[in-house]
């Protein structure tokens, strides 16, 4: 039985400065070891949901809260975001506006240090996270003096310091090149398999990571409008057409454009089948390598 | 406008003998300069006191960008240098004006020097063992280390605007006052929105989460620091003596400019000249 | 027409340098986009075109004309230059204000300001937000604002440094679709860009940079089919491109594509072969 770590019950919430709701009424629930795709278009709500995992929403902001959140049964409004910093880390999406400190080195040791780990085991820990994450070269540069995509990594770094069981990325990779943006999705995908990380993510670039996901939650204007496995969300009447990733995209396009032709039942039935919708090109190729060529 | 004046006040990551040294000594030891600097009102030994300062300059690799500070001062300096020596009501004015500003020098010497040498996480470390809350002393170096990239995002605005017409090199003093709000505003929303985020950054990072706190690279005191408080006290203790006994110097510490090179007698002699080319 | 003579550029005598020996001619009218590597140059390159930066070898030309020695103020009416980070211009109490700054900086007559601050808001879908303050708008939106602002100053070459990032699908379309209108109408477009999906629908010539030199100027779809370049630009293979050549390698002269319509469209024939 999964456990649920983080639960989101009928959170509201709206900013004091906004005469809108950011959310209104959503719901849902994350599984230990889930990859959680988060996706909307701008101004949705999405950092909002996401802030309400480690309290920034509401503790760090003015505004009416309604609902609860929990994270593996604390309430997020009843603890200090600091001391949430040990079960969720959380990465934002400007790399330069979350690092501060002299040294990438000194940026993993910062959240260690705040919670007064011994210097023994500080190091220990710092050691583990470079090799990790693979940034020895980048380990005693100031983070001014590295590309995005490091800065990106090294943030991550940070957030893992503590060892938090949940992992929470707001957009990380919207200031970052095609290749560093696949290189983290991919080391994020790493972290879920192998170490067993809670991965949160909002997206834009979901042709990159729609295949790394388990589950998916669609946002409108502050209304959760799906939630689900990728292939359900994606399938929904209600997920609009401009957000599908290129692949499910062509294939929904060729679902619609051949429902008439006879033979396909026979030979590429894949294609009438709704619900399992390709999401790489690996996918969509099977839908013609099992069948036999009919020349 | 130069923002190179700033880079005056960037830690250099480069170690250096001097870098190894802890803040509190160098501290103690700056403001006992400092005191020795303002003590004597004479030539001779402040021009020592120079001479002792810039062996220290070397060795903390800082010569060059303390010469490009001086240069930027220079006509600070020679305004300062001529209009003391024909102002100022002392015996030997024009001495007393090189005086003043050699005590510049040495400041702004030992002061870079300092902030060169001592990095912001070594600032405030050095704030919370002299008792401050931990948040106060994490803002003060925080904001010192922000310093040089809120110059950069200065120039980055500026460059920004300009590229959109805005010119501030004409029209009138009012005129230019409300151009520079283009720049201001800016400035401000930029810093604003930074300090926010970081704000919520370092706080999903446990920021104040417990009292005790760790240091991965703390501040120690070993034999040289207190080599360094020793020989401060020892200077003080000296400065306090001479600043109450007041014993007389000897002729060659109060050597003066002699009284022909009075820049006020120098001054004297041109202005006449040059009314005399009128006369003819 | 914009031309580059064997410019060459680094910001300190003895510091690297930047941008090494560029040579290339952009004519009126056309849609460019600069990629390569962080670092490579390409925001240099760029500042050189409003004439921010000046080289320190070689020529800059506008329509023929060297601009060394033209005034910012002066290549302002004729360059728009819209920078990264809206935080960085934004500044007038309301959305209006902001977009008659730079015409009013022009001294451009107030109806025709008038006219064109209408029909640019339109087209950006940013009427709604006219009397809003730009501090107050979303990531999104600000940026929308911010190069609208550049866009109001009408000038006939139009510089966007990263255009589409903040900016969610929808406002991608808008901006993209603009920008291609403007240069049908003979204003020259010029870009630096990592969207692959942005620059593949709109640029008609992608160059390519790599430690400050040229290393391709090509039309989109030969850029993107070039495997290696992809490596030494950061940038990744579409999609799309992806699967039309595997779909190639399945079925034989499958015709490469990255357009989403024409490869559904190759596909339905391919199936409908299958029928007969």
């Amino acid at each position: 039985m999964p456990k649920k770590v983080v639960q989101i019950n009928r959170v509201t919430y709206k900013y004091r400065s906004s005469s809108f709701h950011a959310l209104t009424n959503v719901s849902l629930d994350i599984n230990e070891g889930d990859f959680l795709l988060l996706v909307g278009f701008s101004g949705s709500g999405k950092s909002t949901l996401l802030k309400t995992i480690n309290g920034l929403v509401p503790n760090f902001y003015a505004g009416s809260f309604g609902g609860d959140v929990s994270v593996y049964g604390e309430k997020v409004t009843e603890k200090d975001t600091a001391l949430l910093a040990k079960t969720v880390g959380f990465v934002f999406q400007n790399p330069e506006n979350q690092l501060s400190n002299l040294t990438i080195e000194r940026e993993i040791a910062f959240p260690l240090e705040n919670f007064g780990v011994p210097r023994d085991e500080m190091i220990a820990r710092i050691d583990e996270i470079v090799t990790l994450l693979d940034i020895e070269k980048i380990r005693f540069k100031s983070p001014f003096a590295i590309s995005g995509g490091e800065q990106q990594l090294a943030a991550i770094a940070a957030a893992l310091a503590l060892d938090p069981p949940i992992l929470v990325l707001d957009e990380v990779t919207a200031h970052l090149s095609p290749k560093s943006a696949n290189e983290l999705l991919t080391k994020l995908y790493e972290l879920n398999q192998k170490y067993h990380k809670t991965i949160i993510i909002s997206e834009h670039r979901l042709d990159r990571c729609i295949h790394f996901a388990n589950k998916m939650a669609y946002i409108e204007n502050g209304y959760l409008k799906a939630f689900g496995k990728p292939q359900e969300v994606l399938g929904n009447q209600n997920y609009p057409k401009e957000l599908l990733p290129k692949i499910p995209a062509i294939y929904l396009k060729l679902q619609e454009e051949t429902k008439n032709f006879s033979t396909l039942s026979k030979h590429y039935s894949f294609l009438s089948k709704r619900d399992s919708i390709p999401l790489t090109t690996n996918d969509f190729m099977s839908i013609f390598s099992k069948e036999g060529e009919r020349k | 406008m130069s923002m190179k004046i700033l880079e005056y006040f960037n830690y250099d990551l480069q170690k250096s003998l001097l870098h190894h040294l802890d803040p509190r000594g160098k501290m103690l030891f700056i403001i006992v300069v400092t005191c020795i600097a303002i003590l004597f009102r004479e030539l001779v030994p402040l021009l020592i006191l120079l001479g002792i300062i810039i062996p220290l300059v070397l060795m903390g690799n800082f010569l060059r960008k303390w010469l490009k500070t001086l240069l930027l001062l220079l006509p600070l300096l020679i305004i300062i240098i001529i209009v003391d020596a024909l102002v100022i009501n002392t015996e030997y004015p024009t001495t007393f004006a090189f005086v003043i500003v050699l005590r510049l020098i040495v400041l702004t010497a030992i002061f870079g020097l300092y902030f060169q040498t001592v990095s912001p996480d070594d600032l405030a470390q050095m704030l919370r063992k002299f008792g401050l809350p931990y948040a106060f002393a994490w803002a003060v170096s925080t904001a010192y280390r922000f310093i040089p990239t809120l110059a950069k995002e200065t120039e980055i605005i500026f460059a920004a605007q300009k590229s959109r017409g805005l010119q501030i090199d004409r029209g009138n003093i009012f005129k230019r006052a409300r151009k520079m709000l283009p720049l201001l505003i800016p400035i401000f929303a930029s810093a604003m929105r930074r300090s926010w985020q970081l704000a919520e950054a370092i706080e999903s990072r446990g920021w104040n989460a417990i009292k005790k706190r760790t240091y991965l690279y703390s501040l120690k005191m070993k034999w040289w620091d207190y080599l360094l408080i020793i020989f401060s006290l020892a200077l003080f203790a000296l400065f306090l003596l001479q600043a109450i006994k007041q014993y007389p110097y000897p002729a060659w510490v109060t050597w003066h400019i002699p009284a022909k090179y009075e820049l006020e007698r120098l001054f004297g002699i041109a202005w006449s000249w040059f009314r005399g080319l009128f006369q003819k | 027409m914009i031309e580059f003579i064997d410019v060459s550029f680094s910001y300190d005598k003895k510091g690297i340098t930047v941008l090494n020996n560029l040579t290339f001619k952009i004519e009126k009218g056309e849609f460019v986009a600069f990629v390569g590597k962080n670092g490579a140059g390409k925001t240099t390159l760029l500042k050189h075109i409003n004439g921010l930066l000046r080289p320190t070898i070689g020529e800059v030309k506008i329509e023929d004309e060297d601009i060394a020695k033209k005034p910012l103020s002066e290549m302002a009416m004729t360059v728009g230059l819209a920078f990264q980070n809206p935080n960085h211009q934004l500044f007038a109490e309301t959305v209006m204000k902001e977009l008659e700054f730079g015409p009013k900086n022009l001294g451009s007559e107030p109806n025709e300001i008038e006219e064109k601050i209408q029909e640019i808001a339109e087209h950006f879908g940013i009427t709604h937000l006219l009397e809003r303050n730009p501090l107050e708008l979303s990531g999104g939106e600000g940026r929308l604002v911010s190069i609208a602002s550049v866009l109001t100053m009408n000038q006939s070459i139009l510089v966007l440094d990263e255009p589409t990032f903040g900016q969610d699908y929808r406002q991608k379309k808008r901006l993209g679709h603009f920008l291609k209108s403007l240069s049908e109408k003979g204003i020259t477009v010029i870009v630096v860009s990592h969207d692959l999906n942005f620059i593949l629908d709109f640029a008609q010539r992608i160059i390519v940079l790599s430690h400050g030199e040229i290393i391709k100027d090509e039309s989109a779809f030969d850029v993107f089919s070039d495997e290696t370049l992809l490596e030494k630009s950061d940038l990744a293979q579409p999609v799309l491109l992806n699967l039309a050549t595997n779909l190639r390698k399945r079925f034989d002269e499958f015709p490469l594509s990255y357009n989403s319509m024409e490869l559904v469209e190759n596909l339905k024939q391919i199936l409908q072969k299958g029928e007969k």
